[in-house]
């Protein structure tokens, strides 16, 4: 009985616990209310009948030309993102997942997957967003599968000792 | 976290300086004072107080620019004060600056983010009208007046606003997604305004406008359905549905769209508020919501939520059907959570309630169970299932009689389970969770830490593992294994910890100090976990700008109603900050002690300590790190306070301020103002405040502490409790009599069989050993009387058998242990006996005791060691109790 909805603002600080609790790439409660406050319609929670944060996915939107940076940790400038009077409607944008996990004991249900779909829908639907790109462990066989398998996202290149502990990461892209 | 006191950073000269300054301000004496904060600044550059005040002198002596750049430096600096303090300064310094520099349009923005940040919504208003009259009414001075109404609850008024201001711009000026936020923020205000026709017309005006289509078709349905137009909510939330079928809100919302009466709450269990249901249950059964659903669940047959959803709605033999076809999918397709997600079936936490459901549910697992693995097959089915189905099954089996607290049968069980595939991660963890409901915390910790090494990789397994460790108060080692996970390029691995805001860590780590008694070791942990609370808050401020640049308007009222919320609702923080006021009353009572009184009193500084007293020292493990010895000369901030409660009164004004309510918050303040000087009237608000949400055992002890204290108090500091008393006197009726004495009244509690009866019992003890300290010189009796409830209780359940565990839960023993050795440590100690020859005493008098417990002599002496037998003759049931329990 989980059921999958969009984040609320509030839901962040849970979506934090879930992410420390399940992967080693951590961040500051401010770089998530920064995604909850710039792209809202991406980030996706999975909660169970007690009201509890058991899943979810993180992302966020970038501009084609725009680099994203390396270290997730790398502040955020909140000053010179400015997008009221920039009017960007025909440059291209993409989606990208920051984070997504799922606690373990509730795998299996095939909950990854359905967060998933719900930012990828969004991506498409708010944003015209034209693919959605991630970055996944060359080691995490489950996560490549669903990715792979389930999503139909391909491998787009490596990048060389992406993760903080020297393991290198796929970079993975879907079209939408 | 910290302080209040503006002067706590400095050097002792610089203090001087400081107050030389604030005299200069109200003087007038600019020029002085520039010079007394310049002084200050030079040994400590960062010191935000005196850099807001520089900023002022310097605006007094007209350079505004500079004296408007230290006011802000002085802002950003100061987050170690008190947060709420800290802007309402700063608003001051503006406004001073203002009187001043009128015409500053920059000061005026930034006092408009502090006047959001402190929530001065009136006079935002009027900040931000300013701001639109002295702009060119574009779109950042137009949006920013718009909000300022919508916070200020002026719906109507914003929604004029924002439709003269959509009127008069040409579309292309603004991102197309800006272009639709502001059309759904105007059908909001409408909506909220009440103008619900109006709103569906926005929407459906300016549907091609609105990127955000699920948002647009929930509003529209949640409207439709408000306004009775059934069909078309009801087509609108298909349409829902069609997109995700696991949302609660639209199947509820399409269900009531039906006509049908259902209502979140009938389900959905808030872990986060943790309140259950008391009065008498009424199950629900309803055949046209079943049919609803399984219509539903037919269109959308993936739904999780739908298949489990008519389990809430059915009783009787419909529910054993539900039943069997839920577990048959989940069992078959492995899915570990199962229990997880049914257990609020067994928890009385709405009316819907029906104990028969979860017996029933215990029965089509054993059925299944037993079935599968005689045949590998479910009853009355031919398909041959494999293994592991059993095992999904039988684990479900395992679970359910955990929750019974029937732990040996389980642990049988579970153990015959991994005898049969020992590779299941969750199965092995399981096991770890049932050694630590059996009370054996170590090896718990030892079977938790294999399964970590099953998948070392895994950080799940990691956090599970430290946080058994922390449970064992095996401190150190937790550290160490929670530090695997911590990245190695950073140069300072705790610094870490606190910049990524770990609370769980922090606050198993706090709760392992204070079971060690190390509580300004766990006080540091508690002030961690404050600190991250209090940078969420801060974290808004940066964002009221933000997304009035940005447009993502109805996410940034969600940000402030969840700063509004932030301390009242977030279960951590709650634990957190009444465990650390806790903390500070354990100090504060030592601190009592070494000078021989209980009563709150200012005292003389604490130079010497009582070195028998199981007070908390420096760490000087030799296994420490060296960073860790860093934490270690903090914590003697609260060692050598003369004063701990002073570190509770910002958390006091949070609590106040913020409104923080829960139990757990008015009990850890009642304690807090009972020690503080001339606050029993607070202590008696906490009260009252605790006293109408629920009353609990603990609610009539602190009553009758209370009215102990105002006893023993002078007359201006005497309180009413008669309101509390009223209340308490309806709750326990005639089981009782609140005009006996307080031990009489104690008696009787615990003796009543309104409530849990293992709380009312440890609550009496409690309470008796809480008033033998104020009533002095009864204080023996007392706490032999508190002993004697405490042991009756214990053998009682021992002698009669038949109660499990269930009943005389594992943390009930060890609450009555912590009273025991309380009552040991405060009496003073017989000095002619050896503590040998007590010893011997409880082997020869373990029988004569407990029958005739007024034998003897009346001397103190004598009394001790009575109190001594009676808690190792407890210590003895506790263990033949929880055998597993190293604790006893």
């Amino acid at each position: 009985m989980i059921q999958i909805r969009q984040a609320r603002v509030d839901d962040y600080s849970y979506i934090q616990n879930c992410n420390l609790h399940n992967l080693p790439e951590n961040y500051q409660q401010k770089y998530f209310l920064y995604h909850a406050l710039s792209w809202p319609q991406l980030t996706h929670v999975a909660e169970t009948p007690a009201g509890e944060i058991v899943g979810y996915v993180l992302a966020k939107l970038e501009d084609e030309d725009k680099a994203a940076p390396k270290d997730p940790k790398a502040t955020t400038n909140l000053d010179s993102d400015s997008a009221a009077n920039s009017a960007e409607q025909d440059s291209l944008r993409h989606g990208h997942i920051t984070s997504i996990s799922v606690m373990r004991k509730y795998r299996r249900l095939g909950l990854a997957k359905r967060l998933m779909i719900q930012s990828q829908q969004a991506m498409k639907a708010v944003y015209k967003a034209h693919k959605v790109s991630l970055h996944v462990r060359v080691s995490n066989k489950a996560a490549i599968n669903l990715y792979t398998k389930k999503l139909s996202f391909t491998v787009d290149h490596t990048e060389e000792k992406y993760y903080a502990d020297g393991e290198d990461a796929f970079a993975m892209n879907l079209i939408l | 976290m910290g302080s209040t006191n503006p002067l706590k950073d400095l050097p002792q000269k610089s203090q001087v300086q400081f107050k030389e300054a604030l005299k200069c301000f109200e003087t007038r004496e600019y020029k002085n004072g520039l010079k007394a904060t310049e002084f200050i600044l030079k040994k400590t550059p960062t010191h935000g107080e005196s850099l807001s005040l520089r900023g002022l002198f310097l605006f007094n002596l007209g350079k505004k620019e500079e004296g408007y750049a230290s006011v802000k430096d002085g802002l950003k600096q100061n987050i170690k004060s008190s947060i709420n303090k800290k802007y309402i300064d700063a608003i001051r310094c503006y406004q001073q600056a203002l009187n001043i520099d009128p015409e500053n349009i920059q000061i005026y923005r930034d006092l408009a983010v502090l006047q959001t940040q402190t929530r001065r919504f009136s006079e935002l208003v009027q900040t931000r009208e300013l701001l639109y009259k002295h702009s060119n009414k574009d779109f950042i001075p137009s949006i920013g007046l718009i909000i300022s109404y919508r916070l200020d609850g002026q719906y109507l008024k914003a929604a004029r606003c924002l439709e003269k201001y959509l009127d008069s711009i040409s579309k292309q000026e603004l991102d197309t997604n800006i272009i639709s936020e502001l059309h759904l923020f105007k059908a909001n205000l409408l909506e909220l305004g009440g103008k619900n026709e109006e709103a569906l017309n926005t929407l459906d005006t300016n549907y091609s406008q609105i990127c955000d289509k699920q948002v647009l078709k929930n509003s529209q349905a949640r409207i439709l359905l408000k306004l009775g137009r059934l069909e078309e909510s009801q087509q609108a939330y298909l349409e829902l549905l069609d997109l995700n079928c696991d949302n609660a809100e639209y199947v509820v919302g399409y269900l009531k769209s039906c006509s049908l009466d259902i209502d979140m709450n009938l389900f959905y269990f808030s872990k986060k508020s943790k309140t259950f249901f008391a009065e008498s249950s009424a199950p629900i059964h309803s055949e046209p919501l079943l049919s609803a659903i399984e219509e539903l669940n037919q269109r959308y047959p993936d739904s999780h939520f739908l298949i489990t959803l008519p389990l809430y709605f059915s009783t009787g033999d419909k529910f054993k059907e539900l039943a069997q076809n839920v577990m048959k999918l989940y069992f078959t397709k492995g899915v570990p959570s199962l229990f997880n997600s049914l257990k609020s079936l067994y928890i009385n936490f709405s009316s819907n309630f029906d104990p028969k459901r979860g017996s029933i549910l215990n029965e089509v697992a054993e059925n299944f169970s037993a079935s599968l693995k005689s045949s590998n097959r479910f009853p009355d089915s031919e398909e041959e299932q494999s293994k592991e189905v059993y095992i999904w099954a039988e684990f479900y089996c395992v679970q359910y009689l955990d929750l019974n607290g029937e732990y040996n049968k389980a642990l049988n069980r579970l153990d015959a389970l991994i005898d049969l595939d020992d590779s299941i991660i969750e199965i092995q963890m399981f096991k770890a969770k049932l050694y630590k409901h059996m009370g054996d915390f170590s090896l718990a910790e030892t079977t938790m830490n294999k399964v970590r090494n099953m998948e070392p990789n895994d950080r799940f397994l990691n956090a599970k593992t430290v946080k058994y460790m922390f449970r064992n108060n095996n401190i150190k080692q937790a550290e160490d294994t929670f530090a695997i996970f911590i990245r190695n390029d950073t140069t300072d691995k705790q610094q870490e910890i606190l910049d990524l805001q770990v609370s769980w860590y922090m606050l198993e780590r706090a709760r392992s100090y204070t079971r060690k008694r190390k509580n300004a070791r766990a006080l540091l942990c508690y002030e961690n976990i404050l600190t991250f609370f209090n940078e969420y808050y801060d974290d808004q401020l940066d964002f009221h700008s933000y997304c009035m640049r940005k447009g993502t308007i109805s996410s940034y009222f969600e940000m402030v109603s969840w700063g509004d919320n932030l301390y009242s609702s977030n279960p951590i923080y709650q634990t957190a900050s009444s465990e650390y006021v806790q903390n500070l009353c354990v100090l504060h009572d030592k601190n009592m002690k070494a000078f021989g009184d209980s009563l709150p009193k200012p005292k003389a500084p604490a130079q010497s300590k009582n070195p028998s007293a199981p007070v908390s020292v420096p760490e000087t493990d030799k296994s420490e790190k060296p960073e860790l010895l860093d934490e270690a000369a903090k914590s003697t901030v609260y060692i050598d306070s003369k004063n701990p409660l002073e570190f509770a009164k910002p958390v006091l004004d949070i609590w106040l301020k913020h409104n923080v309510t829960s139990a757990a918050v008015l009990n850890a303040q009642f304690e807090a103002y009972i020690r503080l000087e001339n606050s029993l009237d607070k202590a008696l608000n906490s009260l009252v405040a605790a006293c109408d949400k629920s009353i609990t055992p603990t609610v009539l002890v602190n009553y009758i502490r209370l009215k102990e204290l105002t006893k023993h108090a002078n007359k201006n500091s005497a309180v009413d409790t008669s309101y509390v008393l009223a209340k308490l006197t309806e709750h326990y009726s005639t089981q009782i009599d609140f005009t006996k004495p307080n031990v009489e009244i104690l008696t009787q509690l615990s003796q009543s069989t309104i409530g849990n009866k293992a709380q009312n019992i440890l609550a009496a003890s409690i309470g008796l050993e809480k008033i033998a300290h104020i009533d002095t010189n009864n204080k023996l009796v007392l706490l032999k009387k508190s002993v004697d409830l405490l042991y009756n209780f214990v053998s009682g359940f021992e002698s009669s058998g038949s109660l499990g565990t269930k009943d005389l839960k594992l943390a009930y023993l060890l609450d009555i242990k912590e009273v025991y050795s309380k009552i040991i440590e405060n009496i003073p100690k017989p000095k002619t006996k050896s503590k040998n020859k007590s010893k011997t005493e409880v082997t020869n008098a373990n029988d004569t005791k407990a029958q005739n417990p007024e034998n003897g002599d009346k001397s103190p002496n004598n009394e001790y060691s009575c109190l001594q037998d009676t808690y190792q003759e407890f210590l003895e049931s506790a263990r033949r109790l929880y055998p597993h329990s190293k604790t006893f």
